[in-house]
């Protein structure tokens, strides 16, 4: 294959506004597990995976700590049924939601353009559909996952980056172009 | 002027002109052409002017490894300084000029230097000009002008760049026959696979040679292969692409110059993109440079190496000259008599070797070509251009023998061996090896996970070169681990027999004259280093080469002695009568190449330099005209000038209305830290100097953390939420730093304490209402919390709503006034901070930033950690050594009990009064005991915070004064840059409201 002969097709991004609660607990604490599981109706993932019902997300960040996404608003209520479910078990629900925004990367180019700033192996077999990490856009620390084969990737973009991290984008997506909607 | 193109035969396309510019004059040439090649095409022999003598040069090779022919290539304010002619493709309107010429390389004054060449020895400028200092700044801007090569562009850039990360199973680095029988080898496989090759078409030598692959012309069987493998879709070829660096982990950087081959956009946005690239297995295919010969005059235009020759003539259609000598010592230059007799041209092979042995001397006896053996060149002549060649025999000792010949002649083809091109290898980590058979370093045993193929491991035998392609290949897949698959079926064409043959030692002709006193035998073109330099060297004492590279700068420049260095490394052999391996190589260390600035910052550059982060209000500080600051990576507003107002106005405006009335901060970046878990108190006992067992819940305390030194590294409030749950303020700056060191401990010390972490910073935005008016701001915004003194005391924390947002407000103050804290999740955070300015309006509101802020806190002798301290002041330094607590352990105890820490003489905190109260000293100047003193007199400290108080209506200054706490009301003098002093007496560092009684009023 001889690089670049296709005639690229823009970049498809859009951001939102979610509710994003941290999440931490011992990964060996059943009890832990169980609360989650009946707080959120999802299983805790294992490492570098996430799981998702619909809109709503549970994103594995490191051995004991997660991020659960759902639908803007509902953060308050997440934290408070975790803190039910879990009763005595040590554990921490902390609400984000006002510190990251979520960004859709698709397109054909979506891979290629987050190489330009991610060091992640993002080939096939490597990172796939399920997979999630955390990593940098250039200097901006991402989260990131795969979605699906179109490629779709959601990524966790600190709110205070979010300027830095759009004008990469855009300067990055100069020959393929940029899509970009902002969803409410 | 004749032209030199070929009537037929070449990989140019005739049917497409390109017009281009050359020192000023037109030429033509066509595409598929270098600028060297259409040069010689239209007869230009004479391209260049040397760096040091400023000879006459032509140009030497084909190549990435040309010394001579740099150019400065500029159209408009794209300029590339020092391209290598040989590399440069054709673009129509292409404009050149040499570089180090002036004003042009058929009259350049500074040629005057090659009369004088016998003065300027290696080591010349220092030994004349350094003698003195001040001879050196006399001298030092003109010899800068003279050395050097291109110019520096004087316009930014205006092309862009970027940057890839990349992966791939294989690498195959050169896409000459092994690099491509290696890639053919490893995509069978079903392995991911990166080919980069530095020209413009791959092919490597078969671009340029007579042979036959399977029966056939190689270029067909090029063609096909290189059609096989951009079909696959496993497979990338990069063109214009070169690898030229190779790190740990197999990490190699390539550069990919995207406007020279074919496979990239027409016009890309990025003119050049660089890849780092990870991986699994590498097959380094470089192939191999060859060497000149060194003797006299050896750098005459005209004076080419042979293998450049044979590619101007069968890749380019130029016959570089029709009356040839070809110089050689080993078998593979009949390759390039052949190309001549082909072309047309006379040629003689006058061979060192006693007897001419080998494959293509074969060929070239068959085809009739007069060759001299035994015998040498001893001298190129001729003024601007070759013109004829002295020729001796020389005896098996090496001895010149027999009568010198005259042999007149255009073209010298000369060769003296291939030096395998393992630049690669050796950054990789491996060592070469001497081959003493061939003369050459090939590479010895691989470090990381990588096999070199072809002519870069030693193999100059093409079909030996093709099947090491394919066993580099599928050893490479083994070691990765990646089944081999059809690999293994993939089939080496068969090439014709050609021996390589033998090759003579012989690093430095000899001359009927001695080294020192014969014409100049260049080593090293670039930096006009001869085997005299080398000698010289050796006489001075140098005997280590990498002393001798430095002494001579051999080895230097655009080119990195990639033909002189084996050269001179054989010379320097000979002369310390040693073999070449004990003289060894020089290091190679990347770049393989000269790379753009360009291409390394990417798109990092001007606003994209550093992340710039913002707080959710920060769109509404532009729209009122706020000045920003850098902190750490945040903007911060600075102060907000109104029309007419420079920086001192407007401080002096927002100080007074926080003190007089209410004003209004954006502290959205502070550090926030959530703190939950049965253990956070202890946690936090820990981490503080201040204990915090006593706090309760709704309660908000200053914490002062130490490191292990004992010295002040962060500070400021946190609340307790909750019996578990805290939430911990920290600097804007020192954010980051205060969660890992928490975690660290928590992670590598106290894995048992049950308390997790979560960083909130970018989640809360921060509303600082400030002054006296401000409870009546809360009250208009905020409905639901009781705003008594007694139900709401200073430190204490409530939950709200504020303008019907979920808020936490604090009562703390870095002011000194009355001041509450609006905390709203961040997406709210604009609206809360429109709707306060608004409330605030009746009152006055002011919004200042960070300016005003300092000033205000200054006043009142708060310090801000990093600029009041600088990691070696304690609390006892800061005069807070009654909030260390003894009733506790915490990190950095012990030290404050260390001899030096517990002093009472160390350098404390003190406020500084200037006798004349206008004068505001420059923060950082020095302080010393005596208004007069000789110029090394003791520094007492330095000030750390310097302002002019709005409030006091004076200058107040806080500093860091050795003994400063014993020395109350005492003088000092503040050293100026100029050498006077100002007096200034040390007093209190809380120059405002010592009895804290403004918190209470409004």
């Amino acid at each position: 294959m001889s690089v670049e002969t296709k005639a690229p097709q823009p970049l498809l991004a859009s951001r939102r506004e979610c509710a994003i609660v941290n999440l931490r607990g011992s990964p060996d604490d059943a009890a832990f597990a169980d609360a989650v599981q009946t707080a959120l109706n999802l299983s805790l993932p294992g490492p570098c995976r996430f799981g998702r019902d619909g809109p709503r997300r549970l994103v594995w960040v490191g051995r004991d700590d997660w991020f659960f996404i759902g639908v803007p608003g509902s953060e308050a209520q997440v934290v408070a049924e975790l803190h039910a479910a879990a009763q005595t078990t040590h554990c921490a629900a902390t609400d984000v939601s006002g510190g990251y925004s979520l960004v859709t990367l698709s397109g054909p180019q979506a891979k290629e353009i987050l190489s330009a700033g991610c060091p992640l192996d993002l080939r096939t077999g490597s990172f796939d559909p399920g997979s999630a990490a955390g990593s940098v856009y250039f200097k901006a620390a991402i989260r990131l996952w795969m979605l699906d084969d179109e490629p779709r990737y959601e990524l966790l973009v600190r709110r205070s980056f979010e300027a830095y991290f759009w004008l990469l984008l855009e300067r990055s997506c100069q020959e393929c172009g940029l899509l970009r909607q902002d969803l409410v | 002027m004749t032209s030199r193109r070929l009537a037929n035969g070449g990989r140019i396309d005739r049917g497409r002109v390109l017009r281009f510019e050359f020192n000023g004059r037109h030429y033509n040439g066509y595409a598929g052409d270098t600028l060297a090649s259409a040069l010689l095409a239209s007869n230009v022999q004479l391209l260049a002017r040397s760096w040091k003598y400023h000879r006459p040069r032509g140009v030497l090779s084909a190549g990435v490894e040309e010394p001579n022919f740099l150019v400065q290539l500029n159209r408009s304010a794209h300029v590339v300084p020092n391209a290598k002619g040989t590399e440069v493709p054709l673009t129509d309107g292409l404009a050149a000029t040499s570089v180090n010429a002036s004003p042009r390389p058929e009259f350049d004054w500074r040629s005057v230097n090659n009369a004088f060449s016998r003065l300027l020895p290696a080591g010349f400028y220092y030994k004349t000009f350094m003698a003195s200092q001040k001879a050196w700044h006399f001298f030092e801007k003109h010899i800068r002008a003279a050395g050097g090569l291109g110019e520096a562009p004087t316009h930014p850039d205006p092309d862009q760049y970027d940057k890839r990360f990349a992966h791939c199973d294989l690498l195959v680095v050169g896409a000459g026959p092994a690099g491509l029988v290696a890639a053919l080898t490893a995509a069978r496989s079903g392995a991911d696979v990166m080919v980069a090759d530095e020209q413009v078409e791959p092919g490597g030598w078969l671009l340029s040679c007579n042979e036959h692959l399977n029966g056939e012309p190689a270029a067909r069987w090029l063609s096909g292969i290189v059609e096989e493998l951009r079909q696959l879709p496993n497979v990338r070829i990069f063109s214009g692409a070169t690898v030229y660096g190779y790190f740990d982990h197999n990490l190699l950087t390539m550069v990919h110059r995207r406007t020279e081959a074919g496979d990239a956009p027409a016009s890309p946005v990025f003119r050049e993109r660089l890849y780092r690239i990870r991986a699994a297995g590498v097959v380094l295919a470089t192939g191999a440079h060859e060497r000149p010969l060194v003797f006299a005059n050896n750098d005459l235009p005209g004076v080419m190496l042979a293998g450049g020759a044979a590619t101007y003539i069968r890749r380019y259609a130029v016959l570089p000259g029709s009356n040839a000598v070809v110089f050689t010592n080993n078998d593979a230059a009949y390759d390039t008599a052949l190309a001549l007799t082909e072309a047309g041209a006379q040629v003689t092979v006058v061979d060192a070797r006693g007897q001419a042995a080998g494959g293509m001397s074969d060929r070239a006896r068959a085809a009739g070509i007069n060759i001299l053996a035994g015998q040498v060149v001893t001298e190129a002549r001729g003024r601007r251009q070759v013109k004829q060649v002295v020729v001796q025999c020389l005896d098996e000792s090496g001895q010149l023998a027999g009568t010198k010949r005259n042999l007149a002649c255009d073209l010298l083809a000369v060769s003296g061996g291939y030096s395998p091109v393992i630049h690669l290898f050796s950054q990789s980590g491996g060592k070469p090896r001497w081959d003493a058979g061939n003369l050459q370093f090939v590479p010895d045993v691989a470090v990381q996970s990588q096999a070199s193929a072809g002519a870069c491991a030693g193999r100059m035998d093409l079909q030996a070169a093709l099947h090491s392609g394919r066993t580099a290949a599928l050893a490479q897949l083994e070691a990765i681990g990646h089944p081999a698959g059809d690999a293994a079926h993939v089939a080496v064409p068969a090439a014709d027999p050609c021996p390589v043959g033998d090759i003579r030692a012989l690093w430095l002709v000899p001359h009927a004259r001695p080294v020192s006193r014969a014409p100049k035998q260049f080593v090293d073109l670039q930096n006009d280093v001869a085997a005299s330099d080398l000698a010289l060297a050796r006489r001075e004492g140098f005997e280590s080469i990498e002393h001798i590279k430095r002494y001579t700068a051999m080895g230097f420049g655009t080119d990195q002695g990639k033909t002189g260095n084996i050269n001179g490394m054989g010379i320097v052999a000979d002369m310390a009568g040693c073999p070449v391996e004990q003289v060894g190589t020089t290091t190679f260390r990347p770049n393989y190449t000269p790379v753009t600035f360009g291409t390394i910052a990417g798109i990092e550059l001007g606003d994209l330099f550093e992340p710039v982060r913002t707080t959710p209000m920060h769109n509404w500080h532009v729209a009122h005209g706020a000045h920003f600051e850098d902190v750490g990576q945040w903007k911060r507003p600075w102060y907000y000038p109104q029309p007419g107002e420079d920086i001192h106005s407007a401080v002096r405006r927002e100080t007074l209305a926080a003190r007089q009335a209410v004003a209004m901060l954006d502290a959205s970046t502070l550090g926030k830290i959530d703190i939950q878990g049965p253990d956070a108190s202890k946690l936090l006992n820990w981490m503080y100097c201040n204990g915090w067992s006593t706090l309760g819940v709704g309660k908000c305390r200053y914490g002062l953390m130490l490191d292990e030194n004992g010295m002040v590294f962060d500070d400021g409030v946190t609340v307790r939420l909750a019996d578990n749950h805290y939430l911990m303020h920290t600097t804007t700056g020192g954010a980051a730093g205060v969660l890992t060191w928490m975690e660290r401990w928590l992670q590598t010390e106290w894995p048992d304490m049950q308390v997790y972490l979560t960083s909130v910073t970018d989640h809360w935005a921060t509303v600082a209402v400030v002054g006296p008016e401000s409870r009546k701001v809360l009250r208009a915004v905020c409905r639901d919390i009781n705003f008594d003194d007694d139900a709401f005391e200073f430190m204490a924390y409530r939950n709200g709503t504020v303008s019907g947002v979920p808020a936490r407000v604090m009562r703390i103050s870095f002011s000194g006034e009355r001041s509450y804290e609006i905390n709203v999740p961040a997406q709210h955070g604009a609206a809360v901070w429109q709707a306060v300015y608004d409330a605030g309006q009746p009152y006055g509101m002011t919004p200042y930033g960070t300016e005003t802020m300092h000033v205000l806190r200054a006043e009142k002798g708060f310090v801000i950690v990093g600029q009041d301290t600088d990691g070696s002041v304690s609390p006892v330094d800061l005069g807070m050594g009654r909030m260390v607590s003894r009733q506790k352990d915490f990190l950095g105890k012990r030290s404050l009990s260390r001899a030096d820490t517990s002093r009472t003489d160390r350098k404390q905190l003190v406020g500084l009064l200037t006798r004349d109260p206008a004068f505001v000293a420059p923060e950082g100047t020095q302080i010393v005991d005596q208004p007069t003193a000789p110029v090394q007199t003791p520094m007492l400290g330095h000030v750390t915070s310097s302002y002019a108080s709005p409030t006091l209506d004076r200058s107040i200054a806080l500093a860091l004064v050795r003994n400063g706490h014993q020395r109350m009301d005492e003088s000092v003098w503040l050293a100026m840059p100029d050498g006077s002093t100002r007096e200034a007496q040390i007093v209190s560092p809380v120059f405002f409201d010592p009895k804290q009684e403004r918190q209470h009023v409004g």
